[in-house]
């Protein structure tokens, strides 16, 4: 992996991890502008991106959204990698794709078995454990986006419905998705309303060492109830499922599988392989989702939230959210957010710094630290200036300490202009 | 696994019974000036910020969704 | 899926629907009502409630100003009840949007409790009294609809 190379941003930020449907628009005419600048510790990703949206009513019962996002990610992210080809200007073995067996004192050229057939199995391998390490490889990429959120509401019971497209490309990942929601309001006053959903999303990836562009599609599906308990009090319960089909390995993340390399009547011989990332080809995914939004006065307020989601790779993950809202005279808002993540490790994750980090020659294998089991803590402060009715400027200092050591943090800073 | 989708609809019942028993007393339209503020909207005031939290968050971590309807507000419109 | 259904019906059967009673078509609205709306007699009156927070409600006004300002029927006459609780508030926005017809703030919020509509915005008719006609919730050209309403009302009268 070069510096050189397009590198996937499934890595660092990416909109196939975005597997929601847009926001509901909300009936205001408005244009936000918002960047965001965000970096990791340990010389690790850096994010600069930027977002513009226009949001315009068409009489009172049609809403159009559009928004263009534009990304750069620069800098690097650790997998396995040998020392030999790491240290090469020109490749390393992750790059170069297997070798035919290569003569080792004589000895090793009897016993070899041709690697090249093995399925995800990329270099010459190694005898000594101390030729792989796990180090930053260089990465640099582009994405540009659109996305357009049609919402329709019906004449008299006023429920609406949301039909959204999105396309976003880099060089290496193309993705497009469509969304349908429908909310119902299921009483006159529309004190409750049930909202059903539904996404689609086809992504393309490019495999640098196949040559070949791979397809996997993600389906979406929520169902939620949303309830004013009274006038200060809202809440809303939502029950999701998701289904990933298709080319879900990461080609930019490597595990180290110990093979012996000897043929069938000879005595075993291991080595060890830097091989590809590789996962189920399917994973089902569900949860429940719970918030909850509470005024306390005209000037301050709070919103509370929980989830619970679960899969078919054996991760499951706790999410709790609060934040509040904190009027500070007539132009200034605060507000300041907590929130903690717990997620179990998938069943076939390794850690690169775990006791035992080595996979055997056949089954799923990664070493993708977001498929591991470990916890975060997020918090955030932001600022708005309310400079009139129509214009509110904002800044918002972020910051997410991982169990696993890493550590990240971000400034996002906008306008918002309602007319 | 079938043990932890059962613990999940269990606790997503509990749950649901929790927040049906809070009392609910019906919000006439004209009630609704305060949950239709800014600061009490799901999302916050400018929901693109929620935006780039959750572009964050659902490409650093190993578990996504749950977020997307977010529909069914106060009603206020 | 059965336990979203489970969960979903469970949440429905729990939360009791609300009974509203409302103000209908047909209906004689009281003296005290009738004076704080400064209704002329034999003229149609347009009454429209709505507040600063209501984004639909600001989506018409403009609509409802123009018709003031253009309407030609003499036989009627416009009249807005701002619902905001805090006076400041209401009269800020009211002059934000230049509303340029007669207003009647409703701080306490007496008089759309009154009337109880099923939703926001909304819109009556009212002539001598009596209410002949509602809108309620946002209304798409709401000029064009009111101007129809005034001609299809006056027809059999």
């Amino acid at each position: 992996m070069n510096k050189n190379k397009p590198v996937l941003t499934l890595i660092a930020l990416s909109s196939v991890a975005s597997a929601v449907l847009p926001l509901t628009a909300l009936a205001e005419d408005k244009v936000i502008i918002q960047a965001q600048t965000y970096s990791e510790n340990e010389q690790r990703i850096k994010i600069k991106d930027g977002k513009v949206i226009f949001e315009h009513d068409f009489g009172a019962d049609h809403t159009l959204n559009l928004e263009y996002n534009w990304d750069s990610v620069t800098g690097a992210s650790p997998t396995w990698d040998s020392t030999t080809g790491a240290s090469s200007t020109v490749e390393s073995d992750a790059v170069s794709g297997p070798s035919q067996c290569v003569d080792e004192d004589g000895k090793y050229y009897q016993l070899c078995r041709d690697t090249r057939k093995i399925d995800g199995i990329v270099g010459d391998g190694h005898k000594d454990l101390n030729e792989l390490v796990y180090r930053n490889v260089a990465l640099e990429d582009f994405r540009n986006s659109l996305s357009a959120l049609y919402t329709f509401r019906t004449p008299n019971a006023r429920d609406e419905l949301n039909l959204g497209l999105s396309y976003s490309k880099e060089d290496d990942f193309i993705n497009s998705g469509v969304s349908a929601e429908y909310l119902w309001n299921t009483d006159s006053t529309k004190n409750r309303s049930i909202t059903f959903g539904a996404s689609y999303m086809k992504n393309e990836v490019y495999d640098y060492l196949d040559k070949k562009w791979n397809n996997f599609d993600l389906s979406n599906m929520q169902i939620g109830i949303t309830q004013v308990f009274n006038p200060t009090l809202v809440a809303k319960f939502s029950l999701y499922t998701m289904l990933e089909k298709g080319h879900l390995s990461n080609p930019y993340f490597n595990v180290i599988r110990k093979l012996n390399v000897a043929q069938a009547d000879q005595p075993l011989y291991f080595k060890y392989y830097i091989a590809r990332d590789s996962r189920p080809d399917t994973r089902k995914a569900g949860g429940v989702a719970m918030q909850a939004s509470k005024s306390f006065n005209h000037d301050n307020a709070a919103q509370v939230s929980y989830r619970y989601y679960q899969d078919s790779w054996g991760v499951n993950s706790h999410t709790a959210d609060i934040k509040s809202y904190h009027h500070l005279g007539d132009k200034f808002r605060i507000n300041p957010a907590l929130r903690y993540y717990h997620q179990s490790a998938a069943n076939f994750f390794k850690a690169h710094d775990a006791k035992d980090y080595i996979f055997d020659q056949t089954g799923f294998a990664t070493a993708d630290h977001r498929l591991g089991a470990y916890h975060s803590w997020t918090t955030q402060l932001g600022l708005e200036y309310l400079a009139s009715q129509a214009t509110t400027w904002n800044i918002l200092l972020g910051r997410q300490t991982q169990s696993s050591g890493l550590t990240m943090k971000w400034l996002h800073f906008g306008v918002q202009y309602k007319y | 696994m079938l043990y932890r989708i059962k613990k999940a609809t269990v606790m997503a019942v509990v749950l649901s019974f929790a927040l049906s028993s809070c009392t609910i007393v019906p919000v006439k339209p004209w009630q609704k000036g305060t949950l239709a503020q800014d600061i009490v909207k799901f999302g916050g005031p400018n929901p693109m910020i929620k935006k780039f939290e959750e572009h964050i968050y659902t490409s650093k971590e190993g578990t996504k969704g749950g977020g997307g309807v977010s529909g069914g507000g106060c009603g206020c419109n | 899926m059965k336990n979203i259904i489970i969960i979903t019906l469970t949440l429905i059967t729990l939360i009791n629907p609300l009974t509203v009673h409302a103000i209908e078509i047909g209906d004689t609205i009281s003296p005290e009502i009738a004076a704080k709306l400064n209704l002329t007699p034999n003229k149609v009156a347009v009454v429209d409630f709505f507040a600063s927070w209501c984004a639909s409600c600001s989506k018409e006004i403009p609509d409802l100003n123009q018709f003031h300002e253009q309407q030609d029927n003499q036989n009627a006459e416009m009249i807005g009840i701002g619902v905001d609780e805090e006076l400041s508030i209401g009269i800020a926005y009211q002059q934000k949007l230049s509303i340029a017809f007669p207003v009647h703030n409703d701080t306490n919020q007496q008089i759309i409790e009154y009337f109880n509509p099923l939703g926001m915005p909304a819109l009556y008719y009212i002539k001598n009294n009596k209410v002949i006609g509602k809108r309620i919730g946002a209304v798409d050209q709401i000029k064009q609809v009111i101007k129809q309403d005034l001609k299809s009302l006056a027809g059999p009268q």
